[in-house]
């Protein structure tokens, strides 16, 4: 069953044409967009959280139509993104900011006057969550004195919080040394293998994208120019010389 | 009838002094200085204290032209603090930026209790001296024509400076998107400072020209700087005709409201903020 | 190494408990260490504590900053005194829940319209109500007899009344170790995170599914709460009641006491509230001009100092709560 599809998807700023019928089918493994500036990566990944609504075209989750749905509900779906400029709860620890996600994800928001380490659930979820980021030693500093890798690897960890099915990753290695990068890649491709969560990640860092997609779309305009396995996407000379500079 | 009209546009001219300074600073600079009001206060007092010294000269000019003196020293003091207190805090949450602006009001508080006591302030000399005109049947006093006027002019001044002057456009472009003004070679913090004075001077002026009819009390500068807040809210920052006519809407309203509903004319006005708030969010003009 | 952290950790927490202990046991005490009129001050700090507390819960776990809990406070103040001279109901239980009712219900319908806007507008709004309701109080003269205000000389308390400090104190303790046991479990509950990722990343956290206005206006409401049983508690302390507790400079020595304890702990505005009551009493015959200190003291917080004493404090010593 294909987990997410895109049809005839459309969306324009103005003159604009940020995606341009797009036509998507994805279901499992880790997926990489790619493409140059403008090409109209975050605008579909917008598209498909629920940060934007296209102009046209339907979007299905799952065989259900979530073209027009706001964020919340996508979010009960199983659809979570991180951000490129990261999004985190900064007063907070990296322990709490993984924590209200759990606490929310079990509707527990409400709960006026219980300690919040009763729920013993939470806090082994918080525990797993912090250890599978490698953010176990470091999970009582606040968010915003984090270096700038847990961060990005926090961002992550926020929404697999949410135990989604399908994860979209918005330049998860931007702003990151070349051995950070990896680091990262590592820590995130590691975890959603082991659940099996499907993961679309917007990037530019080619070697990064080589070295860990499943899969490999390439974007242009805001149209999809190639779309397959890495092996396959090398190969064509158009890819070469618009995105490699070959 | 035409006397209610009338003070309202009395009251729409002062609440338009006060109010476009707020809404200048506020839509250009993103802060609310909630010591706004108190530009206003001190002009009144000042403004007070310089008719009071002239007055015995008995040249009756002296004193229309003491009134201009306390916009110019209300300006001075407003570039001073934001020099000095504001520019630090910009970047900053802003709820410092309130807490601040607060702390400023407390402390202006008190200076005017200092210097000027705590009951009742008035400088009628102004107003008594030029006397009331006959309307339609009723007497009505030239000194508010005085006020009226001011606020035309004030409006006339804001209009050309922002639509028609370079520094207007600079203005604008910078109460937009100031990081795109900043990235396009423009100095915000002249520009901000600028915009602080203009707010001050009017604020001030607003203050001066009004006390000989007003009666200054402790507690004005917060009373005014909530009303100019609501003309701000209801006119929604867009722009300054907009600010305008807004006034012009709740000075009439309190006209009407003080003959009606005497006890409820603050009321009255709280509730049109909270309708134009419910039904349309962005303001009247916005 | 882990070990080495664990074992610091349980320090910590040990030390809070001491020094949370020692802090009640004095407190307990009081009357016979502090007697007088110093039993007094105690008594008027622990309510400010709570007065204070209702700022902060807004203030530091929402990011909300409300300059108008006055409103709540005095609306409280003004129930139990009209009802006492226009009814006169002497019965304390019937005056503060009526008048911590009213307060919460004030509340509760300020706070659903205030929550709908972001912070300058939010801010403005509380401020305006507290004026508002003060220029009520001044023009309904028949009802709260303007700017002469009214008084109680004193509520029947026990076998006694509200006259003998000392036993008043002890009520107000009760009402105050209830007030922080119940604000200390709500600020560490599930509802006290979220709020506090309300303040951090608003956005973020309402696309993962937060109803930011609903947990706003219940906070709101709560603290709404807290300085109604603060403006309750204060009329016999006060014995007389103007308009001018309504008024923006009261909620403004709310902000104060957050302030100068320091409003990133939870014990913060406790202190604030101890200290600013009894340097207030002692100075207020020399210094009469004291919005000017106020006001001079809050700039200088918001331009440098956010951590107040209590941060002071912890730094020199870790582990306070």
């Amino acid at each position: 069953m294909v987990l997410l599809s895109l049809e005839k998807v459309k969306k324009s700023f103005g003159e604009i044409h940020a995606i341009d019928d797009v036509n998507l089918e994805i279901d499992k493994g880790l997926i990489s967009i790619i493409g140059p500036n403008g090409a109209g990566k975050t605008t579909l990944v917008n598209v498909i959280s629920g940060t934007l609504f296209p102009d046209e075209g339907k979007i299905m989750f799952e065989r259900r139509e979530i073209t027009k749905k706001p964020m919340t509900e996508r979010v009960k779906m199983g659809i979570a993104r991180s951000y490129q400029l990261v999004q985190l709860f900064g007063n907070l620890t990296v322990y709490d900011n993984i924590r209200a996600c759990c606490i929310l994800r079990k509707n527990l928001g409400m709960k006026l006057l219980s300690s919040v380490k009763k729920f013993k659930s939470v806090s082994e979820e918080c525990e797993e969550i912090c250890e599978r980021f490698l953010l176990s030693d470091k999970k009582d500093m606040l968010a915003r004195d984090l270096p700038h890798g847990d961060k990005k690897l926090l961002d992550v960890a926020i929404a697999y919080a949410l135990r989604p099915k399908i994860l979209l990753l918005d330049e998860p290695t931007s702003g990151l040394s070349v051995y950070e990068r990896n680091r990262v890649m590592d820590i995130i491709t590691s975890t959603v293998k082991k659940d099996g969560i499907t993961t679309v990640i917007v990037e530019h860092d080619m070697d990064i994208v080589f070295n860990y997609s499943d899969r490999i779309i390439v974007m242009h305009e805001g149209k999809i120019i190639a779309d397959g396995k890495p092996e396959e996407v090398e190969k064509l000379s158009l890819v070469k010389s618009l995105v490699m500079g070959g | 009838m035409l006397a209610y009209i009338l003070n309202g546009i009395f009251f729409a001219s002062i609440l338009f002094l006060i109010s476009a300074g707020l809404a200048l600073t506020f839509g250009a600079m993103r802060i609310l200085n909630i010591a706004h009001g108190s530009f206003f206060a001190l002009g009144a007092y000042l403004g007070g204290t310089f008719v009071i010294l002239v007055a015995d000269t008995g040249v009756p000019v002296y004193m229309y032209l003491a009134l201009l003196i306390p916009a110019v020293i209300v300006g001075i003091i407003g570039l001073g603090l934001e020099v000095s207190l504001f520019r630090p805090i910009y970047e900053r949450e802003h709820v410092y930026q309130l807490l601040l602006t607060f702390g400023l009001v407390l402390i202006f508080e008190d200076i005017f209790r200092l210097i000027w006591g705590t009951t009742s302030y008035t400088a009628p000399q102004p107003y008594a001296y030029l006397g009331t005109i006959k309307i339609l049947g009723f007497e009505y006093p030239i000194y508010a024509f005085l006020v009226i006027g001011t606020g035309l002019l004030a409006l006339i001044f804001l209009t050309y400076l922002l639509g028609k002057t370079k520094t207007g456009k600079i203005i604008r472009v910078v109460t937009e998107n100031r990081f795109m003004a900043a990235s396009l070679g423009v100095n915000t913090k002249k520009v901000f400072s600028l915009v602080f004075l203009i707010g001050a001077v009017l604020a001030g002026l607003g203050g001066s020209i009004t006390i000989p009819m007003l009666v200054a009390l402790p507690g004005l500068a917060v009373e005014m700087v909530i009303l100019a807040f609501a003309v701000i809210i209801v006119s929604g920052l867009k722009s300054i005709p907009g600010v305008f006519l807004t006034s012009l809407i709740m000075g009439i309203l309190r006209s009407f409201g003080v003959v009606f509903f005497p006890e409820l004319v603050l009321f009255i006005i709280y509730l049109v903020v909270i309708i134009v708030f419910i039904f349309r969010p962005r303001g009247l003009f916005g | 190494m882990k070990n080495i952290i664990r074992i610091e950790k349980l320090r910590i927490t040990e030390k809070s408990k001491v020094v949370t202990v020692v802090f009640v046991l004095i407190l307990i005490f009081a009357p016979y260490l502090f007697p007088g009129h110093n039993t007094y001050l105690l008594a008027l700090s622990l309510v400010m504590a709570i007065f204070a507390m209702s700022f902060n819960l807004l203030f530091r776990y929402l990011g909300l900053l409300s300059f108008g809990q006055a409103a709540y406070f005095g609306t409280a103040a003004y129930v139990v005194v009209l009802l006492y001279h226009h009814l006169g109901i002497d019965s304390m239980p019937i005056l503060f829940l009526t008048a911590v009712a009213v307060a919460t219900a004030l509340a509760a319908s300020f706070g659903y319209i205030c929550v709908k806007y972001t912070e300058f507008y939010f801010a403005i709004l509380t401020l305006a109500i507290g004026e508002l309701l003060y220029f009520l109080a001044i023009k309904l003269k028949w009802l709260t007899n303007g700017t002469d205000g009214l008084g109680i000389t004193y509520l029947p308390l026990l076998w006694t009344n509200t006259l003998n400090t000392v036993v008043y104190y002890y009520l107000v303790l009760i009402v105050f170790l209830i007030s922080v046991l119940f604000l200390w479990r709500l600020t560490h509950s599930p509802f006290g995170l979220i709020i506090q990722t309300i303040r951090d990343n608003p956005t973020r956290i309402e696309s993962i599914g937060v109803k930011i206005r609903r947990y706003q206006w219940i906070t709101f409401i709560i603290a709404g709460v807290y300085a109604g049983v603060a403006g309750a508690l204060v009329v016999p302390l006060y014995g007389h009641i103007v308009p001018d507790i309504l008024r923006w400079h009261v909620s403004g020595e709310a902000i104060f006491m957050c302030l100068l304890g320091g409003y990133t702990s939870f014990l913060g505005p406790i202190i604030g509230a101890l200290i600013y009551t009894f340097i207030k009493d002692h100075l207020i015959a020399e210094l009469i001009y004291w919005q000017l200190v106020l006001g001079i003291i809050i700039v200088f917080f918001a331009l440098m100092f956010r951590e107040g004493i209590v941060g002071l404090v912890r730094r020199g010593v870790r582990g306070v709560p």
